[in-house]
């Protein structure tokens, strides 16, 4: 899954989801759910226990739906009434209409995280610059502002025992911590931005490839092998 | 617009980087940074501009860059790259000529890793050979040839340093302007970043280094020019033979030479009889996942000044957040009284838009009650004590470097706070600004202040601290 071109697999994969967004197909869902996760899973360098941890919040999600559609359905259809759950009466569509709604959950679920776990960022934006012409100014912005994380993160916390120490209580969100480093970040920003320049970096010019990105046939055998089933899938199953 | 091949009268040596009649606002109605300069770096010359903090020696290098007034500023007069206007070259053909590091080196890169960072130089100047070799290339001659894939953010202020400057080496520039390039350096990094800056300089790449502080460039240096306080040029042409003989040039501005200005200074003696103030016993710290110390112990005297040296990453900053009670520990750790901390970065302690709030919040917090009237005239007298009256109304973040690290020792007296903790309180200064804020110092531990410094400087501890302890591989020793 890794060695496909970042860019192409993101718009099959949107494209993908576009064309199952059209339908309330349960099985189909539930099939685009497992293969994902089983393309995810088979490839190397994604972290299994990773997986699971992210995977956790979309079955929780997917479950929650589930309860919701099969206990408040707004079904009117008396006639199909088949079991009672406590004291509730249930009805045949309930469970028709809490299985589209978790299924879908998953499926979304599934497409994401076979992007997310199986794409290194920088490739990703690479390849939208070398595939889809993103303008280079964007495209090192983002990585600028990408990488700028860990350095928020430290800085959060040097904030925060900057505050305990003077004596002053602020909450985990609170201005008094976020006012310092909004002044930081706009400075870094800047002093970033004139690094970049001075490194020669210059949105008009002509600019070498160091990150060459491969693209090939397999991307649009790809794209059109992955939509072509899901096409095939609303249609058969 | 090209004039003739400019080549320096005297000397006969083509000039590479000059300038004639600079003149730098920051605002249009702003007085000028510096006015009417006019200066010219030789090929293959490393100079370096010496002057006191905020005397725009930066803003000059930023402007000589090309980066001011794009980034911020008006400028008028003329500036050239070899024969052709600065303006007239666009960011990719003035990196091919000229390039700059920075003073903070955690603002500098754009990318994760490390190759990653030098191939997105070589790739801005459409380097035509082999990329890849050429980024092995350029880490070997700056010795970070084991440190390809690093993640950039997990390095140290000095690697990230020699990263800069073989980034600022891949666009091919022939000159190299360095601003402060040290400040955030421990003495080891500094002393091998020189090296191979004086090793890059012998194989003809000129430098233009501002500083406050001549001690590393000394062995190579060709001359030195000196920018007053006013923002201009007194002296174009100080020889390293001249050094010596020409130190009250230096003194005389408030600039360090060598460390004279500790002759004479000795510590304090410690007062009798002797009272602890912090007791640690077996302190065991883990910081991001990484066991600092296991089992350290020390014991601090009431009324004097301890320092703690060592280098990079030897845990100093761990050792003060932890008797400042900001991080968890295993082991027992007493103090006697509440404790201060002045962090190595004193932006980050600023809490409200002027400097007079800034005061008033800790003595508001060190009295529990509503800002009164006695508050005010304390917070006033502090303020003419250290110096900062003037800027009383003024935001905390346009002071002066050396004024925000008087402000934010001053923001911790304040509160009335026996212990104070100090990380690097001198970094980035220039001589005045050192011996004022060590003054002060002094003048609190004589009325029974108790401070910890964490320093890389040996002199300074020397000359103030009652005891030296050196932190190395998670153990003390008392240096003696």
């Amino acid at each position: 899954m890794n060695k496909l071109n970042p860019g192409y697999k993101f718009l099959t994969l949107l494209i993908a989801s576009l064309v199952l967004s059209i339908t309330y197909n349960i099985r189909l869902n539930i099939v685009v759910f497992i293969v994902s996760f089983a393309a995810t899973a088979l490839t190397r360098s994604v972290n299994k226990k990773k997986l699971f941890l992210v995977l956790l919040p979309f079955f929780l999600t997917s479950a929650g739906l589930f309860m919701s559609g099969f206990l408040f359905s707004s079904a009117d259809n008396i006639a199909n009434v088949t079991a009672a759950a406590g004291e509730r009466v249930v009805y045949v569509t309930s469970w028709d209409s809490a299985l589209k709604l978790s299924s879908r959950v998953l499926a979304f679920g599934g497409i994401g995280i076979l992007f997310a776990l199986t794409t290194n960022s920088m490739d990703f934006i690479m390849s939208l610059m070398q595939q889809f012409r993103l303008p280079p100014k964007f495209a090192y912005g983002l990585l600028a502002a990408y990488h700028f994380f860990p350095v928020v993160r430290d800085e959060y916390e040097i904030v925060r025992s900057a505050l305990a120490v003077r004596g002053i209580k602020a909450g985990p969100l609170s201005k008094k911590r976020f006012f310092p480093m909004l002044v930081h970040a706009f400075e870094r920003s800047e002093s970033i931005a004139m690094a970049m320049e001075s490194r020669g970096f210059d949105s008009d010019a002509e600019r070498g490839v160091a990150f060459s990105v491969p693209f090939g046939k397999i991307d649009f055998v790809f794209l059109f092998a992955v939509n072509a089933g899901v096409i095939a899938g609303i249609m058969l199953i | 617009m090209r004039l003739e091949n400019r080549v320096d009268e005297v000397s006969g040596q083509h000039v590479i980087l000059s300038c004639r009649n600079l003149t730098f606002r920051y605002e249009e109605n702003a007085p000028p940074v510096f006015e009417n300069v006019s200066c010219a770096v030789k090929y293959g010359e490393a100079v370096v501009l010496a002057g006191p903090s905020g005397c725009g020696k930066s803003t000059l290098a930023y402007c000589l860059a090309g980066l001011y007034p794009e980034y911020a500023g008006t400028l008028t007069g003329e500036l050239y790259i070899r024969n052709t206007a600065v303006s007239f070259l666009s960011p990719s053909q003035r990196a091919r000529r000229i390039s700059i590091m920075f003073q903070n080196p955690d603002n500098q890169f754009c990318m994760g890793r490390v190759d990653h960072e030098i191939l997105f130089a070589l790739e801005n100047i459409s380097y035509a050979g082999d990329m890849l070799a050429r980024t092995r290339e350029l880490l070997r001659l700056v010795g970070l040839e084991d440190a390809e894939t690093a993640p950039i953010h997990s390095l140290s202020g000095g690697t990230k340093q020699k990263i800069a400057l073989a980034t600022a080496m891949a666009t091919g520039a022939e000159a190299l302007i360095l601003d402060e390039p040290f400040a955030n350096v421990d003495p080891k990094s500094c002393a091998e970043l020189a090296k191979k800056l004086e090793i890059f300089n012998k194989n003809g790449l000129t430098l233009f280094i501002v500083d406050h502080k001549l001690d590393y460039w000394r062995p190579f240096l060709s001359r030195v020019m000196i920018m007053d306080r006013d923002g201009h040029i007194t002296e174009t042409d100080i020889y390293p033979s001249e050094l010596e003989r020409r130190k009250n040039a230096f003194t005389d501005r408030g600039l360090f030479f060598a460390d004279e200005w500790l002759d004479g200074r000795t510590p304090l003696p410690s007062p009798k009889p002797e009272e602890s103030a912090v007791v640690i016993k077996d302190l065991a710290v883990s910081y991001g996942g990484k066991q600092v110390f296991s089992s350290l112990s020390l014991e601090v005297m009431k009324g004097t000044i301890t320092a703690l040296i060592g280098g990079n990453g030897s845990g100093k900053s761990t050792l003060l957040l932890a008797i400042a009670g900001l991080i968890r520990f295993r082991g027992n750790l007493g103090v006697s009284s509440k404790v201060g901390l002045v962090f190595q970065n004193p932006r980050y302690q600023f809490l409200s838009q002027n400097v007079r709030d800034e005061i008033l919040i800790t003595l508001k917090n060190a009295h529990r009650s509503k800002p009164s009237k006695d508050d005010t005239a304390e917070a006033e007298a502090l303020l003419v004590e250290f110096g900062l009256l003037r800027y009383a109304d003024a935001s905390p973040y346009i002071l002066s470097q050396g004024q925000q690290r008087r402000l934010a020792l001053l923001s911790m007296l304040a509160g009335s706070r026996p212990i104070l903790l100090l990380d690097e309180p001198t970094y980035a200064q220039d001589e005045q600004a050192t011996s004022f804020i060590m003054d002060l110092l002094q003048k609190r531990v004589s009325r029974g202040l108790t401070a910890i410094i964490a320093t890389h400087d040996h002199a300074l501890a020397r000359a103030f601290a009652n005891r030296i302890l050196s932190l190395d591989d998670g153990t003390l020793s008392e240096l003696k």
